[in-house]
């Protein structure tokens, strides 16, 4: 099964530095890493970064069973396409990159079942500028799935989605990276989310990592105080799972 | 992978669907070929003397059967001008639309970027100044002129685009400033100019085919035979492209590479045709987004189509122009929009599907 380690890996934008001396242990296949932070603290680089999309400093260490970095897939925030394209064909898109223009009746089938997975095989012959923000991220993930990688970067995946399709597509994900042994790392802004769905957490913070570890030990009252500038408790509900109780912002001094 | 998953789910099989559209679009290309065929020929047979169009396509296919005036009208005269409207047609179609694909706006064509400005400002040069940009001999001057100031806007921009923050909206920023740059100049030749040089430059900006011979033709047909290719390898990259680039950079597309070499190619198709016939607006423009319409953005139907109703486009306007005044060829670049809008606005109020 597939494992991830990054080793000192930084991130630069010309001369300015985004991410430094980011460390993690391994990050395994079949598990789900919920990466989170305050906005601008450098999650989205992060991920460009790992996808080998932005330049820096340090190492992305890919297990030795792994197809190589090609393996890596990183699925992008919302861009609102505007391109006359079905959705059935922008999913096709992803799949044939760097292949020839006959498209084969397995891959059809593998677009198919994709759709199907992700409940939207009813918008397939829709345009993509018909979609809604929540419809073109669900078509966003099936342009991921499509492409089989074994690392997958899903940069807020869930931000424009409704409660339903919110809990529909983590618990989809978790399932599938259960399966199919895929390590699936989510940006996610909705801890609660992270603490139900994601095995382990990594917090980034002014572009480096101030916590990483098991979900439940990383998502703590401390963390969100210093972190997130919040007064919060992190209880036990009534199934006994923890649950994030915000009380009150703290004032910017 | 998907299977296991996937079967909790039944769901409708979009294979079927997707190859019926795969078809229609097929249809619609071999629909354009045939229009396209049919035009040509009823370019031909137009003309000082009308020929039916019978007798043409006797010249065409079995040209030992007619007589030897048909034959040398057909093939040397009206052939090299019917098939510079759709060699010509088709070159700029295309560099509209990788324009349109790579600066991910609507309004891109060989006009956004200052490159047919600035081929009129080379060609004026020679007519008003007699200043040729490359020593050569007198009745290449005006076309190489032309061509090289062309060249040398779609250079600029070229290199403009590879400087560090230059984003694809300040690109098409500094193809506007170079229209009114060039724009500008022109009309300063312009009001310096001998009357006879001013007609002449004024004819030169309508563009017109009627400058057309058999070596114009095949230097426009080889530089699109050498384009289309190289588009075509990268049909899937492109069509990408237009998902934004953190989506085309996700599928593991170079997007600075793609853009850049892309841009050099269009900058060769779209001052080759200009310098040889003039300034033949709107086709660049809207031969692309016809193309859009019919089949899509799926380059492996997109490109063929724009190359086809570039084609078309331009042919059909060859046809009109010679159908306004009889006996009398009205220069082409007059007639372009005048045949284009109408069947434009045709398309983008019946078309339900969103055009851009």
């Amino acid at each position: 099964m597939v494992a991830l380690r990054l080793d000192a890996v930084g991130a630069t934008y010309g001369r300015r530095t985004v991410l430094s001396n980011i460390n993690t242990g391994e990050l395994k296949g079949g598990r789900l890493t919920a990466v989170i932070g305050p906005n601008a603290a450098g999650k989205s680089t992060l991920f460009k970064r790992i996808a080998g999309l932005a330049a820096g400093p340090g190492l992305v260490h890919l297990s030795d069973t792994a197809k190589g970095p090609e393996t890596i897939c990183y699925m992008p925030q919302d861009t609102g396409a505007n391109a006359v394209l079905t959705v059935y064909e922008s999913v096709l898109l992803s799949a044939k990159q760097g292949s020839g223009w006959k498209v084969k009746d397995d891959e059809l089938a593998e677009i198919d079942r994709v759709l199907a997975a992700l409940r939207i095989d009813d918008l397939a012959f829709r345009g993509l500028g018909e979609l809604s923000g929540g419809q073109r991220q669900l078509v966003s993930i099936a342009q991921a799935l499509v492409r089989k990688p074994e690392v997958l970067l899903m940069d807020e995946p869930t931000s424009a989605l409704d409660l339903f399709r919110q809990i529909e597509v983590l618990g989809f994900m978790k399932r599938l990276s259960a399966q199919s042994g895929m390590a699936v790392l989510i940006a996610l802004h909705d801890l609660n989310h992270a603490l139900r769905y994601c095995d382990d957490t990594i917090v980034i913070s002014s572009g480096s990592v101030a916590a990483s570890g098991p979900t439940e030990t990383v998502i703590t009252a401390d963390m969100l105080k210093s972190v997130y500038r919040v007064e919060a408790r992190v209880e036990a509900c009534s199934l006994g799972r923890p649950v994030i109780i915000v009380d009150d912002s703290i004032p910017v001094r | 992978m998907m299977a296991a998953v996937a079967d909790e789910i039944a769901g409708v099989e979009g294979r079927g669907r997707y190859r019926a559209l795969v078809a229609r679009r097929l249809l619609m290309l071999s629909g354009l070929i045939a229009a396209l065929f049919l035009s040509v020929a009823v370019d031909m047979a137009l003309g000082p003397a009308n020929y039916p169009l019978a007798d043409v396509l006797t010249a065409l296919f079995n040209s030992g059967a007619v007589s030897d005036q048909l034959r040398v009208v057909i093939w040397d005269i009206r052939m090299p001008i019917a098939l510079m409207a759709v060699t010509v047609g088709a070159s700029l179609s295309v560099a509209g639309a990788q324009m349109q694909t790579i600066l991910a706006n609507p309004l891109a064509s060989p006009f956004t970027l200052g490159i047919s400005a600035a081929a009129g400002f080379g060609a004026a040069l020679g007519l008003v100044a007699g200043v040729a940009v490359f020593p050569v001999a007198v009745q290449y001057m005006v076309p190489l002129n032309a061509f090289l100031m062309a060249m040398l806007a779609a250079l600029f921009i070229h290199f403009a685009s590879t400087m560090r923050g230059v984003t694809v909206e300040t690109i098409v920023l500094l193809g506007i400033a170079l229209v009114f740059t060039f724009n500008a100049a022109l009309s300063l030749l312009e009001y310096l100019a001998s009357e006879q040089a001013l007609a002449a430059v004024v004819f030169w900006t309508m563009g017109s085919l009627t400058k057309a011979t058999w070596p114009k033709v095949w230097i426009t047909a080889a530089v699109l035979a050498f384009a289309a290719p190289l588009f075509a390898r990268h049909a899937w990259a492109l069509t990408a492209l237009r998902l934004g680039d953190d989506k085309a950079a996700s599928f593991g597309i170079n997007v600075r590479r793609l853009r850049l070499e892309t841009m050099l190619i269009v900058s060769l198709l779209a001052a080759i045709p200009v310098s040889f016939v003039g300034t033949v607006g709107f086709v660049g423009l809207v031969g692309p987004h016809i193309a859009r319409m019919l089949v899509g953005e799926d380059q492996r139907f997109f490109l063929p189509a724009s190359v086809l109703c570039g084609a078309l486009l331009l042919s059909t306007t060859s046809v009109v122009s010679k159908m306004i005044i009889p006996g009398a060829v009205l220069p082409i670049g007059i007639i372009t929009a005048l045949v284009g809008v109408p069947f434009f606005f045709v398309l983008i109020f019946t078309n339900r599907r969103r055009a851009w």
